[in-house]
């Protein structure tokens, strides 16, 4: 008995520790990414390019029960910077008046259309293009979730390029523009998504983002932690390897032909945004065709962050839920043998650290806690233990703070630099424990089963302001 | 239990970790006043050079006396100064010129070229390039061939300002060579050396270049002389039978609105690849004159979506149509799928009520 004890303990220690090194070694490589992506963006200003060489991509907006932000978003999205676009809303069976509201504001007319069905999709109710924007169109199916919105709208796409945007995000003039660079630089992208940024406490008009700024709340100031770990090196870290993931829903390109020979978006699963990724992986690998997924470190998308514990927890056990759909539906690729990197190491690594992560680190509180007031685990064991779950995690969120501030220093002022510094040392003092025991629930959730489903979040546009 | 040794290690570790984590809050402080710092230096900076390069451009004959520029604001001040050539016009950038000779920025850029750091060889390269600095031909051009990304590519435009003429060939293969190069740049370069240099050597490179890059070099048409580039696209049509060659040339065909290439066009319609189809129609769609709209008639019949919308669309783009005779059209399809494309088209250009 006392033998596994001593296992159990070396095993919790050592997944601790490997999981921090983990994250510190895409770290490194994030650095090194970073530095040199920076370097280069010093100079963008100053490389000539001719616009008409752009290739043209249609902007997918699947809206349900969008009719608080629908126009404004609608309008950033009219005055993005680029050559050549085009706007679809794919109104996805809204209750409230989203259509209305798009018909009255941008004088929408219905067309007939000869609809392609190249991706089963919920039946289509009507076609509508805009009076005043010749490149706006809108889309009116019946319910079926964004899945299936976003299919919808693949479906009545021109170009062969597509970019997803939630209805909610918030925007760069120049977003799309930088994002649309992996494209131009390398043939072989499939796909390509940048860095998404929490817009609570900054300042946003008409849809654009004027100055970025910090929210009161601790619950949101922690989650800007997590964001600038996640996309600074969870993201930075894998693109190099071209291993990468994810590509945030929120705000991402992908070329249309490949969504559509890899079976268009799932709609059998809440994280359709990660299973695309992870399926254009799978199929391409398994085609032996050489492609690239990449990622563009710089904030070119802002988004709202749950402000309200219940929110939050409905989020993450949902990602959690995506994530364990992703993984589960494309599981061929772990250790194939076409896999390359990303099917002999992201793929491990999301599973084990990322999928069971929350098991082991739960199971771990509970058993040195539990262990020590039993008397079978010692004072010694339950400090490292926790020194080791803490002060790492503290150590890889502060070194996200560091690579912020390398790069874009977003958040530039002391003052702001402190207030953040102590949110990565809160954050891992109640904050992360509870996120993983949400995630725990995910898991539960999906190994029970059940149909896909969102939950919707309060949100609280504080920043919105409007001409 | 755990052994005694092993904790002490890992207590190391956790203690190691603790004052990492202090460092890095010193080092985020330090970093952040070091920002703020030189980002009050250089607006101070920019608050000093900016009317004086303004002034310079003017061409102001009585220019104050330059203050002395420090070895720290190099940077700062190449960066500024190569913004403002950037934003002029040529006829505007001789004393911009003068005011960097004066000052010897070509000897720094010079010495910064042979630096490790990327982002400074890049700037030096750009400078010189915008100095017209002759003299460092050899290096620019050295640089264009053996660096990757970039340097290279501001090294290639750099060669492109000197000297468009003697830049010309070596240049073009490299554009051929180098398929990482991002299109709109190299069409940047392609514009800044204009037609009536580029034309001979492109069509050369184009003719002499493989297969599979032909459509992407195809695409750089517009900067080669119309007439060269007709006679170009006639020959590839007539000796290609690559796909995406023939659709590339179509796409040619109807940008240099060729006529004499329209039987070539008619015959492509029936194609069995619908990627030649489709820019067969769109040719036709900018060369087809009334007898023509048969032809194109046909084409929303075809088994490809997208042939069926480029054929109603080159069709309700045609000139001389009107909505009676779009409307006829329609009605005149045996075919339901042509008769929707057309109905879609009509609503979507919003001519007549198609509904």
């Amino acid at each position: 008995m006392s033998r596994w004890i001593i296992y159990l303990q070396w095993f919790f220690l050592i997944y601790m520790l490997g999981i921090s090194l983990s994250y510190m070694l895409l770290n490194i490589i994030s650095i090194f990414s970073i530095i040199g992506h920076m370097a280069t963006r010093r100079l963008d200003v100053f490389l000539d390019s001719f616009s008409d060489f752009e290739p043209p991509v249609s902007i997918l907006v699947p809206a349900y029960n969008e009719a608080a932000t629908i126009e404004s978003s609608v309008l950033s999205l009219l005055q993005l910077a680029y050559s050549e676009f085009e706007v679809i809303i794919i109104n996805d069976g809204s209750r409230d008046e989203t259509l209305q509201l798009l018909i009255d504001r941008f004088q929408l007319v219905p067309i007939p259309v000869a609809y392609q069905i190249r991706l089963p999709v919920k039946p289509v109710r009507g076609f509508y293009k805009s009076n005043l924007y010749p490149n706006l169109r809108v889309i009116d199916k019946e319910n079926g979730g964004k899945a299936d919105a976003l299919n919808a709208g693949i479906n009545a796409t021109r170009y062969p390029l597509f970019c997803s945007v939630d209805a909610d995000s918030i925007l760069q003039r120049d977003s799309l523009k930088r994002v649309m660079q992996p494209f131009l630089e390398d043939p072989r992208t499939v796909a390509a998504g940048g860095t998404i940024r929490i817009v609570n406490g900054s300042e946003v008009r008409d849809g654009f983002l004027l100055q970025a700024g910090l929210p009161g709340n601790l619950l949101v100031r922690m989650q800007i932690i997590e964001y600038l770990r996640a996309f600074l090196f969870g993201r930075l870290g894998w693109s190099p390897l071209n291993a990468m993931l994810i590509i945030s829903g929120a705000f991402g390109v992908f070329r249309k032909e490949m969504v559509v020979q890899a079976g268009g978006y799932n709609t059998n699963t809440v994280g359709e945004d990660m299973e695309l990724v992870v399926r254009l992986h799978r199929t391409l690998r398994e085609q032996g065709k050489k492609y690239r997924i990449s990622f563009v470190p710089d904030p070119i998308c802002w988004t709202e962050a749950p402000a309200d514990l219940k929110s939050l927890k409905r989020q993450r056990t949902r990602w959690q839920v995506g994530l364990a759909e992703s993984l589960s539906q494309n599981l061929s690729l772990l250790f194939n043998h076409r896999g390359g990197l990303v099917g002999w190491i992201a793929f491990p690594y999301m599973l084990i650290f990322e999928l069971f992560g929350p098991v082991v680190e739960v199971a771990g509180y509970i058993f040195v806690v539990l262990g020590f007031a039993f008397g079978i685990v010692s004072i010694q064991v339950l400090a490292v233990f926790f020194l080791l779950a803490i002060g790492l995690g503290m150590l890889v969120s502060v070194t996200a703070l560091l690579l912020e501030q390398i790069s874009f220093h977003i958040y530039s002022s002391p003052r702001h630099m402190i207030s953040l510094f102590f949110a990565a040392l809160a954050e891992n003092l109640g904050y992360r424990q509870l996120i993983a025991l949400w995630r725990l629930q995910g898991l539960l959730k999906w190994i029970r089963g059940g149909p896909p489903r969102w939950g919707e979040m309060t949100r609280q546009a504080t920043w919105q302001k409007t001409d | 239990m755990l052994k005694i040794e092993a904790l002490q290690v890992v207590v190391g570790i956790a203690a190691g970790l603790a004052i990492t984590t202090v460092l890095i809050l010193i080092s985020l402080l330090f970093m952040s006043w070091i920002q703020n710092n030189r980002k009050k230096r250089q607006e101070r900076f920019y608050a000093e050079w900016e009317p004086l390069l303004a002034e310079a451009s003017l061409g102001s004959e009585q220019m104050p006396p330059l203050p002395s520029l420090r070895r720290r604001d190099y940077i700062s001040f190449l960066l500024v100064w190569n913004r403002f050539q950037q934003n002029l016009r040529v006829e505007s950038r001789w004393g911009l010129l003068q005011m960097a000779t004066d000052l010897g920025m070509n000897q720094v850029a010079a010495r910064m070229m042979k630096r490790r750091d990327e982002t400074g060889k890049a700037l030096a390269a750009l400078t010189l390039g915008n100095l017209k600095d002759y003299t460092r031909w050899h290096l620019l051009q050295t640089m264009a061939e053996r660096e990757s990304g970039l340097c290279a590519q501001i090294a290639a435009g750099a060669l492109a300002k000197i000297d468009p003429l003697r830049a010309a060939p070596i240049l073009i293969p490299l554009f051929v060579e180098r398929h990482e190069w991002p299109q709109t740049r190299v069409a940047a370069i392609l514009g800044e050396m204009g037609s009536s240099i580029v034309s001979e050597p492109l069509v050369d490179a184009i003719r002499k270049a493989e297969e599979a890059d032909i459509p992407r070099l195809l695409r750089y048409i517009p900067f080669i002389e119309p007439h060269a580039a007709v006679l170009l696209v006639r020959e590839l049509l007539a000796n290609r039978d690559n796909s995406e060659v023939i659709a590339a040339c179509l796409i040619a065909v109807r940008y240099l609105e060729d006529h004499k290439s329209k039987d070539v066009v008619i015959n492509l319609l029936d194609h069995p690849g619908w990627a030649v189809r489709v820019q067969a129609v769109n040719a036709l769609g900018r060369l087809a004159g009334t007898g023509d709209v048969d032809h194109l008639s046909r084409m929303l019949s075809d088994s490809n979506w997208w042939v069926r919308y480029r054929s109603a669309q080159a069709l309700v783009g045609l000139p001389f149509m009107d909505p009676k005779k779009l409307e006829n059209i329609k009605e005149g399809q045996s075919d339901r799928y042509a008769r929707d494309i057309m109905a879609q088209v009509i609503g979507e250009e919003g001519i007549g009520d198609s509904r």
